[in-house]
């Protein structure tokens, strides 16, 4: 025999095993990524965590070694062909060798594939380093302890399912050993906390992994051994239980009740263990003190109890017994998921007791309500558990379907949840979909009695999968298909547009012009009140501007400028014209204090000028004020109009209401002169130019929407509005929007193209929907002096004003601009 | 038991089963009368586990049809295998109960009645009712399955090489137990490849080679018409002429200047025809046995004949 | 009485029985009025298809040899004994003409063969008890 080839065929026979394995945490891994950019970045990433798919790759290497342990050892023990192996002429310990070799290597070759994986990921930049960097020192060498130490159980227990119910606490000998030595070791010797914490866990890493290697290697070895003669009699002997007279005198039970007997006997061991890992979940939660810490683990008990619902028959082809005697597919149904679903019940029952508030060892929670997470938590164990059961009926190995049933049960709850937020699917869609599995298996019981996995079976699981993921789908799909879009005609005519100015907007930033600090009023609402009044001395020694708090109780008057020599107003309104000669390009909205000031000073001063009497000076600053101020005004209405976003059009609407108003009172040519007044009319008078500027905001405006995506958290930006955010979340979210915002420019554009207000109430609604505008009263500026305005001082006036702020064309095609062209047609004609 | 019909148990009409590397079955028919014993003999993978599996409904059919008990396998597979007893090979137990233990589960899903013939048949066959089946030995194993099959008394026992690799005083059991079924008029279906049991209880023999039935009939008819002829010859190159409808050679092995041939329908008319033939110096016929059926069915010719 | 069925030695299995049957009957070890084992008795006890013997006794019956008893099963007639007798008078005498054909045909002589059987005979005479069932032997 040549000795290299048979061990060159071992190897590759054990490798081949663990093909399946590895497709499926592949497969998984795909699943969750899937799932994870479904949900997008709002359900699952935090600042400091990674998301859920990167976490789902680095467990994949901690899978893959218990699975393959438990594959390469309790798998043979359980299919019975250890005997045949140990006839080999090969000996026991090339045997032990040929598996722990090949399962290292195996690790090996995933922790690669999870470092390709790495290596992309950090090139795009996703990975938050230091996290990594943690998790590479700590979990390597766990993952190795993991899969000796699965391997040496499998060696001891010889059956798959129990060796893998076994690892679970064994995973956490390493941790227990840090933290039993934390504890002992002084804390003083350590300076650097976290470092120690990882010294110390390696060590125990380490030395678990050698005590698991060794146990394996024993164990291992001593299978191949003959069995000791104790061993031996018990296989054959006579076993000391009551005679056989028993089965006689027992009644014969119906038949429902002798296949829920049957299945709870057979699967006594497992069971109990499972319903143990369960309350040891249970019982995190009290150690933790926070309703939740135990949840990863009762999940996967429960995932665990759905997989044995049909894998305790697939063992050793058992259900064909029941098969053979054609026992009633829909007995065999609800006889193997009945004790399982009834233990899962009693087990969440008593997880759910345990929310109780009140209950002593419930010593902080962080949620609200206690009760609502213990009972969502609920909801997701049967969930989990419902998805186990349909898992176990589809994957013949029993290793396999332990290790995916969790993941498979996980996937699905957070495509369900990632559904609810993402794609607005209502709670109780999401809830009715998981009847599919059980329908599934239903249906299904008869093909996996009879081993018939032929075509037709595949085809039927894979329909109910599909109506289980695409079923919640449904609502999203409806609703994007209903919402109505940009008419393409629309979109093209925005798209000449932009061609046309799109490289103009980008090469002219706008300003954002400032006032110095503390000559603004306060601003204390959001407009729709009475803003702070700006107070003016009538005093021309203190002739400052003082400022006053409206919101306060007592009137506080600070006086915040110098001597009335420097004309500190004045001196603020050629600091303004600075800034905005400085500059060619447009100005900012943000910048509304500066216009709000200019406005305020213009409404003083022409009050000051109306008032009669008073010094000379004081009558040839307001002058001059007024006039700087109107000048200014004009500048700013036309500066705003070059910006390419609509709040900057909306808001050279309210300048130039303002300005009309200034305009039309009688006298205003002498106040203002007559080259000043005559360029304000024409400004205000030249329709066509506005409109133009318009309709460039309004095809720039979308432009620059549809180029940036919109964000699940970020309010988004339409033309410098902030939209109202569409229902649902993420996927529902941007999609909805994108056809909203289409609608309203589309709307606008239809305004504009109309010129009136023809047939438009309706375009109005849906913009004032999207923009969330609201009403304004019309509101006339008022200046109260002295006894009038109530304050103390009868030489202090008061202005009272409020300032709207701009909402989407609000003021498009209002009256004032017809009384505007009015008075640029009799301008001409004085 | 129902009412005594004379339509068969089991009928098969062109039966034809193709799994994607390989032509099963290519065209079955046959039909198994109540109250007899049919046996189905093939070489391992000839087919004989699939027809089983057909019939009970564990496999469809690629084309043709079949009826167990009047009842369609594709539809009622459930139905047919609650009325038959039938026992696999390497039979599914559950290893973890006891013997008594299975009966009395077992009995809940037939009627009254089951439990008593179960017990009665666990002790004629001498297994301990209070073992567990995972370890008692393999003929034991075969016993208690056969003892669950027949204790609900069905009309028809499909047995799927049942005495494979058991010892001869279990094989006689078996035996004994079929032939018991048969007394009391009920009917069953075999397959097997232990020849010699075939023959001792076999009323009807069927011999399954390369998906299609090259003998069917009668073990009595079978028994006159199989002979066993070896012609002495001077001159080994001498060839005999192929006997005519509906005699048929099934194999012809030349050994030195001796011929034999194994042939069915034979008659003496050809006999004399050969010994006339220059050459022939002698020929003994003898009537040939199952087993000797059966190799020369399988094997086939690889001698020289007119015509091949 | 005890059966000896050999399923592979050219004779059918029915005719082995009812050949046997008889000879008994010429011994004497099947007694007039005595009766036969039932089908399913004999099928369990011999492992042979309770058809076979069902035939086997229909033969018996159609030769004369037994008659049915109502309710309890097949008997051996009073008359048979004679008639069991005359067959296997004429079976070994058929058996015995074979075996002479045979050394005939062979080459050896008539007065050969004469001395082949006297001498098998004073070999055979007083070592062979007579028993109810014949060994046959196969044929060549």
């Amino acid at each position: 025999m040549d000795r290299g080839l048979a061990m060159r065929r071992l190897w590759w026979k054990e490798t081949r095993q663990l093909v399946p394995l590895a497709a499926m945490l592949v497969v998984l891994a795909a699943v969750l990524h899937l799932v994870a950019a479904l949900a997008g970045d709002r359900l699952f990433r935090s600042e400091s965590s990674q998301s859920i798919a990167m976490i789902a790759m680095l467990g994949m290497p901690g899978l893959f070694a218990v699975g393959a342990g438990t594959l390469l050892v309790g798998q043979e023990w359980d299919v019975r062909t250890m005997g045949w192996l140990a006839g080999l002429p090969v000996t026991g310990r090339e045997i032990v060798k040929a598996k722990l070799a090949v399962g290292l290597a195996g690790l090996v070759v995933i922790w690669a594939v999870v470092g390709v994986y790495l290596v992309g990921a950090w090139t795009m930049g996703v990975v938050d380093t230091e996290f990594w960097h943690d998790a590479l020192r700590a979990w390597p060498a766990h993952t190795v302890f993991l899969l000796f130490a699965a391997t040496a159980l499998a060696w001891r227990l010889k059956s798959s399912l129990l060796s893998l119910l076994a690892v679970v606490p064994t995973a956490l000998l390493p941790l227990a050993l840090v933290t039993l030595a934390m504890r002992v070791a002084p804390q003083a010797r350590w300076s650097n906390g976290r470092d120690t914490t990882n010294v110390w866990l390696l060590a125990a890493q380490s030395v678990c992994a050698l005590a698991a290697f060794g146990l394996a290697w024993r164990w291992g070895h001593r299978a191949f051994l003959p069995a000791r003669t104790a061993e031996s009699r018990q296989s054959y002997g006579a076993d000391r239980r009551p005679s056989r007279a028993v089965w006689n005198a027992v009644p014969i039970p119906s038949p429902y009740s002798a296949l829920f007997r049957q299945f709870a006997v057979q699967s006594r061991v497992p069971l109990a263990a499972v319903s143990g890992l369960f309350l040891v979940g249970v019982l995190v939660d009290a150690a933790v003190g926070f309703v939740g810490a135990g949840a990863a683990i009762r999940m996967v008990a429960s995932a665990w109890l759905g997989v044995l619902v049909f894998q305790g028959d697939t063992v050793g082809r058992r259900i064909a017994f029941l098969a053979d005697r054609g026992i009633e597919p829909r007995r065999v149904w609800s006889s193997r998921i009945a004790v399982p679903f009834v233990i899962l019940g009693l087990l969440v029952c008593a997880a759910l007791a345990a929310t109780v508030p009140g209950t002593s060892w419930l010593r902080e929670t962080r949620f609200a309500s206690v009760r609502m997470f213990g009972s969502l938590m609920a909801l997701a164990e049967l969930a989990a558990f419902v998805v186990g059961q349909w898992a176990g009926q589809c994957i013949p190995s029993p290793v396999i379907a332990l290790i995916a049933g969790p993941i498979l049960a996980m996937a699905a709850i957070g495509f369900s949840v990632a559904a609810q937020f993402s794609l607005g699917t209502p709670w109780w869609l999401a809830a009715i979909v998981y009847l599919a599995p059980i329908l599934a298996t239903r249906c299904l019981t008869r093909g996996w009695m009879d081993r018939r996995f032929g075509a037709s079976y595949w085809v039927q699981q894979s329909l109910f999968v599909s109506v289980f993921l695409i079923l919640p789908v449904i609502p999203f799909l409806n609703a994007v298909v209903r919402e109505p879009s940009m008419a393409g005609s629309i979109a093209r005519e925005i798209e000449g547009v932009v061609r046309q100015f799109g490289s103009e907007a980008a090469t002219r930033p706008s300003v954002e012009l400032v006032l110095r600090k503390g000559v603004a009023t306060e601003d204390t609402s959001d407009g729709s009140a009475t803003d702070g009044a700006m107070t003016m001395n009538a005093d021309p020694v203190a002739a400052g501007v003082t400022r006053r708090d409206s919101s306060a109780d007592s009137a506080s008057v600070n006086r915040v400028h110098p001597l009335p020599s420097e004309d500190p107003i004045g001196a603020e309104l050629a600091r303004i014209a600075e800034q905005l000669k400085s500059t060619t390009g447009p100005i900012n909205a943000a910048g509304y204090r500066v216009t709000r000031f200019v406005w305020h000073v213009a409404i003083v001063s022409r009050a000051h000028l109306a008032a009669n009497g008073g010094p000379v000076d004081v009558s040839a600053a307001s002058a001059r004020h007024y006039g700087q101020s109107i000048a200014l005004m004009t500048e700013l209405a036309q500066r705003l109009r070059l910006s390419p976003r609509l709040v900057e059009q909306d808001s050279a609407d309210l300048i130039e209401i303002h300005l009309l108003f200034e305009l039309r009172l009688s006298g205003a040519r002498e106040r203002i002169g007559a080259e000043q007044y005559a360029s304000s009319v024409a400004l205000l008078a030249d329709t066509a130019s506005r409109n133009a500027a318009r309709r460039r905001a309004v095809a720039l405006s979308w432009h620059a929407f549809q180029s940036v995506p919109p964000r699940a958290n970020a309010p988004t930006d339409l033309g410098g509005y902030s939209i109202a955010a569409a229902p649902g979340g993420g996927l529902t979210h941007g999609v909805l929007l994108r056809r909203r915002a289409g609608m309203a420019i589309a709307d606008l554009w239809a305004l504009l193209g109309d010129g009136s207000e023809s047939g438009s109430v309706e375009r109005r609604r849906r913009i004032n929907v999207l923009c969330g505008t609201y009403d304004v009263d019309a509101f006339e500026p008022e200046l109260r002096v002295g006894k009038d305005a109530g304050g103390p001082d009868p030489a202090v006036g008061y202005l009272i004003t409020r300032w709207e702020q701009p909402g989407v064309a609000r003021h498009w095609f209002g009256n004032w601009e017809r009384e505007a062209a009015e008075l640029g047609g009799h301008a001409d004609s004085p | 038991m129902s009412t005594e019909s004379r339509e068969p148990v089991i009928s098969v009409r062109q039966l034809a089963v193709a799994f994607p590397a390989c032509d099963v079955l290519r065209g079955i028919d046959l039909d198994v009368e109540r109250g007899t014993v049919f046996a189905l003999l093939g070489e391992n993978g000839a087919g004989k586990t699939t027809l089983i599996r057909i019939l009970t409904g564990y496999l469809k059919p690629g084309s043709g049809s079949c009826r167990v008990l009047g009842l369609d396998p594709v539809r009622d597979a459930m139905e047919i295998r609650r009325r038959v007893g039938y026992v696999s090979d390497a039979p599914a137990l559950y290893d973890w109960m006891r013997v008594g233990e299975i009966g009395w589960f077992a009995a809940a899903f037939y009627a009254p009645g089951f439990i008593d013939r179960y017990h009665e048949a666990v002790e004629r066959y001498e297994v301990p009712e209070d073992r567990k089946i995972g370890h008692l030995s393999k003929g034991q194993r075969a016993k208690v399955a056969l003892a669950l099959a027949l204790a609900h008394d069905p009309e028809l026992l499909i047995l799927d090489e049942p005495t494979s690799g058991l010892d001869p005083l279990v094989r006689r059991e078996f035996l004994e137990s079929m032939l018991d079924r048969v007394a009391t008029g009920r009917t069953v279906f075999l397959s097997s490849h232990q020849v010699a049991e075939v023959e001792r209880v076999a009323d009807t023999v069927a011999i399954l080679h390369d998906g299609r039935f090259r003998v069917i009939d009668t073990l009595s008819r079978l028994r006159e018409t199989a002979t066993e002829i070896v012609v002495s010859l001077d001159d080994p190159l001498v060839v005999l002429p192929l006997p005519g409808e509906p005699a048929e050679i099934l194999s012809d092995r030349n050994e030195g200047r001796q011929r034999r041939i194994v042939a069915r329908g034979l008659v003496e008319t050809q006999l004399d025809e050969w010994r006339a033939r220059p050459g022939v110096v002698d020929i003994r016929v003898r009537g040939a046995t199952l087993e000797e059926l059966f190799a020369a069915t399988v094997r086939g010719r690889d001698g020289m004949m007119t015509g091949n | 009485m005890f059966f000896s069925i050999d399923p592979s030695n050219g004779v059918a299995i029915y005719e082995q029985i009812v050949r046997q049957v008889k000879f008994a009957i010429a011994e004497g070890i099947l007694r007039p009025g005595q009766l036969l084992p039932s089908v399913r008795t004999l099928s369990r006890q011999l492992a042979i298809n309770p058809n076979t013997i069902h035939r086997a006794f229909q033969q018996l019956q159609a030769d004369g040899a037994v008659e049915p008893l109502r309710g309890r099963g097949l008997a051996v007639r009073s008359d048979a004994k004679r008639a069991c007798v005359e067959a296997r008078r004429a079976l070994i005498a058929d058996r015995l003409r074979s075996v002479l054909a045979e050394g005939l045909h062979a080459g050896l002589t008539s007065s050969d063969l004469r001395q082949l059987v006297r001498n098998q005979l004073a070999r055979l005479d007083g070592h062979v008890a007579t028993v109810a069932s014949v060994d046959e032997e196969p044929n060549a």
